[in-house]
């Protein structure tokens, strides 16, 4: 009988550690997502900062030791401005960053910081034992972290706002954008008048094509008011006579360098051609 | 005519040899791994992969802890037989070996199951870690025939070779039972340990040096200590339970003295080989914080935090328990009643020291209760949520479980010695120093950065250390030809055998507790860093299903459990044969 | 005072003094410096 009361309280102890178990707080731990969950391209420096500022309680792991428990380096409370230009200034300190200055500096000394952590470590925050020579922390493009460039340049570009630096990592380009871009250099010029707008993007801000775009003025009827020289130097050097009721210094002032004769001849033919805006409405 | 200086000796270069055969150096493959895709995980049936190797691979660690911690301590109840001529001893000792033949045969069928799934269910991880440790599973493959040989002879041959020189030959096979099963611990948690911090591997997969190098990886050692150290302890846990079950169904006072003091010796087993338990598990701590910062981080301050939070309210039990277990034991001497009064001081010590070490840091609260609470932690529990306070709950705890231990160890000795007063004001004083030592090194950690704040767990170990070490010591001394009054052996409440249940239970729900933290520590990777896990189940469970798995694998193991110890009296049993004129006779008890 | 409450204060002063050094001797050995009040340097 007793042999059944002590099986009895040991079930009693059984269920209550299992009743323990599900009343704390539940925490699924995912395995990181396979694909970049953020599309780079098109994306601006605000929100490649953005991005960073993600990766860095994110993918990146960061605030597992860069927090206000002493473990690392609490980046997010730091004045990071002033403490960038500590680290560099201290005499211990002989890493890429060295001789440079501003968000340069910034940058090496970040992106060194990520893949060779134990070339320059903060005081007090070294391996037990090593006297601050050898970091705990891990390199962040080598597993189990394997942070890719871009997502490495967005941390970059995210500490680099912090310390109130520009930010001087390129831009993420999409891969099929830069071989897009490869592949249209080697196609040659454009052969048609629409090919060199869609090139040249000439439907994003003015009203061509249908695209119905109000950031620059209507061009119908351009070409009977200014004539075909006129038209070249609107192109070519837009600042020059900006239209009535739009800014100046709004479009691209390059497109001389950018366009070959032959897709500038093509244009300013469309342009010539095109009818006065009543006819267009 | 083998001399027992010989039979041992012999037996001893055996066993080296045995240990020093598996490593031996082979060509590496310098190619990189092939990481397998979801696609490479067979689903078969619906099953849950995880859960079943979970399962497997569970009963498995505990059957063979206890088949491998048994002869561990049965050699040494054997040698003290010899060495105090009482046949009690002896006889304890071939009655746990007879429990532990029971369950080898299981620990032999959990493990067989444990490798059919295995390369059933993850056929990519089990090719890589065969491609790793190449000739070292023949090796464990042998060793496994070995150790069936020695642990059938070292049974079988007990009452053939029980005396004088045969009795050194015996225990000579004792040991080499003992190496065999310590080199089959040692090859099995080089390929966990592995799996959690791989040496031998460049980060591409492609092996790059021995299978001994890859056997000594960083977490192997601390891994080997650890569960060296648990086994006993969970092996002591088990038979007392075994103690216990027979203590409640015998009817004669001789047997239910035996089982009595079946029970009290398998509890000090399980006390001796727990002390230690905690700096075991500091050390493996370490060696994870030291291998990768990251893998410690998700131990102690990230997702699994909480799990060590369950961890102390397991271990708070089996100390309660132990410690409840020996007070009872008080009662079984006259002496005992001279101690009883002090009880209370250490009930109070063991249960505030747990309800400290339970206590968490940081809690999850919605806004709400931010603001009622006035920030996310207690203002006065909340400090003691952090390491400093645990360690001087988890240290004292320890210091009070050992003075239990002395206690009883006293209550049946009166010491004969001069120099008995000064000697109790000695020990008195190292208690005392010792415990404000201990609470001055927590209180340290309060005042001192990180760094310091957990250098001065140290301090702390090695102060519970040295109380048990020259308190044991100076009563070895003390109790030099002490009188000896008379234990009452069977003078046992039946309430108190529920403390002897209590252990394995908990024991057995802390390892399984244990096994999940292992695992998840490698997060969503095979092996760390260099093999992911691709299969769907590659996500941490949440501590609740997790709790509800370990409960239903405790409860199977419960249930093999019992029916083992029912399977070895079963043994013992025989039916009369039938009186002629009567029915069939009646089966003796 | 009685022979006994002698022995007491001298060997809790011993131990306190035995566990002092193991502390010093423990921090420094961890890599971890420390004064003579034990305090960080």
């Amino acid at each position: 009988m007793t042999l059944f009361k002590v099986l009895a309280f040991s079930l009693v102890i059984l269920l209550s550690y299992t009743l323990f178990a599900n009343i704390l707080p539940q925490v699924q731990s995912d395995p990181p997502p396979e694909e970049e969950p953020i599309a780079p391209e098109g994306m601006d420096v605000a929100g490649l900062v953005a991005w960073g500022e993600t990766l860095f309680s994110g993918k990146g792991t960061c605030t597992l030791c860069h927090n206000d428990l002493g473990r690392a380096p609490d980046i997010l409370a730091l004045d990071l401005g002033t403490v960038f230009g500590e680290r560099l200034a201290d005499p211990r300190y002989t890493g890429k960053a060295k001789g440079l200055e501003g968000a340069e500096a910034v940058r090496a000394y970040v992106e060194e910081s990520m893949v060779e952590p134990s070339a320059y470590v903060v005081a007090g925050f070294g391996k037990k034992g090593t006297g601050d020579k050898v970091s705990p922390m891990p390199a962040v493009n080598a597993a189990p972290i394997l942070l890719s460039d871009t997502e490495m340049d967005a941390l970059t570009a995210f500490l680099q706002s912090r310390a109130g630096v520009d930010v001087t990592v390129p831009l993420p380009v999409a891969a099929e954008e830069a071989i897009a871009e490869a592949e249209e250099e080697e196609e040659g010029p454009a052969e048609t008048a629409q090919a060199a707008l869609e090139k040249f993007a000439c439907s994003a801000c003015h009203d061509l094509e249908g695209s119905e775009a109000e950031v620059g003025p209507k061009l119908g009827g351009l070409g009977a008011r200014i004539g075909r020289d006129g038209v070249r130097e609107a192109i070519l050097d837009p600042n020059a006579t900006v239209a009535e009721g739009f800014e100046p210094d709004m479009m691209p002032g390059d497109l001389g360098a950018q366009m070959r004769v032959s897709e500038l001849e093509l244009i300013v033919d469309y342009l010539m051609a095109l009818p006065a805006s009543g006819a267009q409405e | 005519m083998i001399g027992r200086r010989h039979s041992v000796f012999w037996a001893f270069v055996l066993a080296v040899l045995v240990g020093l055969v598996p490593e031996f150096a082979s060509a590496a493959e310098p190619e990189a791994l092939l990481q397998p895709t979801r696609a490479d995980y067979p689903a078969i049936a619906g099953v849950s992969s995880r859960t079943v190797v979970w399962g497997l691979a569970q009963m498995h660690l505990f059957l063979a802890a206890f088949v491998l911690a048994v002869p561990l301590f049965v050699l040494c109840i054997e040698l003290a037989g010899v060495l105090t001529r009482e046949a009690r001893y002896d006889d304890m000792a071939h009655e746990f070996m007879k429990i532990s033949m029971a369950a080898y045969s299981f620990t032999a069928l959990a493990g067989g199951g444990l490798t059919i799934a295995l390369f059933l269910f993850y056929p990519n991880l089990m090719d890589f870690m065969m491609r790793v440790f190449r000739g070292q599973t023949l090796i464990y493959a042998a060793l496994f025939g070995l150790e069936s040989i020695c642990l059938y002879v070292y049974y079988y041959s007990w009452d053939a070779l029980r005396y004088g020189d045969r009795k050194w030959f015996h225990m000579s096979i004792g040991v080499v039972l003992n190496m065999v099963g310590l080199g089959l611990l040692f090859i099995a948690n080089a390929w966990t340990a592995f799996m959690m911090s791989p040496a031998g591997v460049d980060p591409s997969g492609a092996i790059t040096g021995t299978v001994w190098e890859a056997t000594r990886n960083p977490l192997w050692n601390p891994l080997n200590l650890h569960r060296f150290l648990a086994n006993i302890a969970y092996g002591g846990a088990i038979v007392g339970a075994y103690a216990a079950y027979r203590f409640l169904s015998v009817r004669t006072a001789a047997e239910r003295a035996h089982y009595d003091w079946m029970g009290y010796t398998s509890n000090i087993i399980a006390v001796c080989g727990f002390l230690p338990l905690p700096f075991a598990g500091y050390w493996l701590m370490a060696e994870i914080y030291s291998y990768s910062q990251q893998m410690g981080i998700t131990a102690m301050g990230g997702v699994l935090a909480w799990l060590f939070i369950i961890q102390a309210v397991l271990i708070g039990t089996i100390l309660l328990a132990a410690n409840y277990y020996l007070w009872c034991g008080l009662g079984r001497t006259e002496r005992g009643a001279h101690y009883a009064p002090y009880v209370k001081y250490i009930a109070v010590v063991l249960v505030g020291g747990f309800l400290v070490w339970v206590t968490p840091h940081s809690i999850i609260l919605t806004p709400q209760e931010v603001q009622m609470l006035g920030g996310t932690t207690h203002k006065f529990l909340g400090p003691l949520g952090i390491m400093p306070a645990k360690n001087i709950a988890v240290n004292l705890m320890l210091v009070f479980t050992f003075l239990s231990f002395q206690m009883f160890y006293r209550s049946s000795r009166t010491p004969t010695v001069s120099w008995a007063k000064a000697g109790n004001a000695v020990i008195v004083a190292l208690y005392i120093a010792g415990c404000l030592n201990i609470v001055a090194a927590g209180i340290y950690g309060y005042l001192t950065p990180t760094v310091y704040k957990v250098g001065a767990s140290v301090p702390q170990v090695a102060t519970t250390l040295s109380i048990i070490v020259f308190a044991a010591a100076i009563d070895g001394f003390m109790l030099r030809g002490a009188r000896k009054t008379d234990v009452h052996w069977g003078r046992m409440s039946a309430r108190s055998q529920y403390a002897l249940f209590v252990l394995p239970v908990a024991f057995t729900w802390l390892m399984a507790l244990m096994g999940y933290i292992r695992s998840s520590l490698r997060t969503h990777w095979h092996v760390y860093t260099v093999m992911k896990d691709a299969s769907p189940e590659a996500y941490i469970p949440t501590i609740g299903e997790a709790g509800n798995t370990i409960t239903l694998i405790t409860l199977m193991f419960m249930a093999l459990i019992v029916f083992i110890f029912w399977l070895s009296q079963l043994g013992a049993t025989k039916q009369q044969a039938p009186v002629a004129g009567s029915a069939a006779g009646e089966a003796a008890p | 005072m009685s022979h006994r409450w002698v022995v007491f204060v001298g060997a809790l002063v011993i131990w306190l003094a035995y566990f002092y050094v193991i502390d010093a001797a423990i921090m420094e050995g961890q890599g971890l410096p420390v004064a003579w009040h034990l305090m960080p340097e």
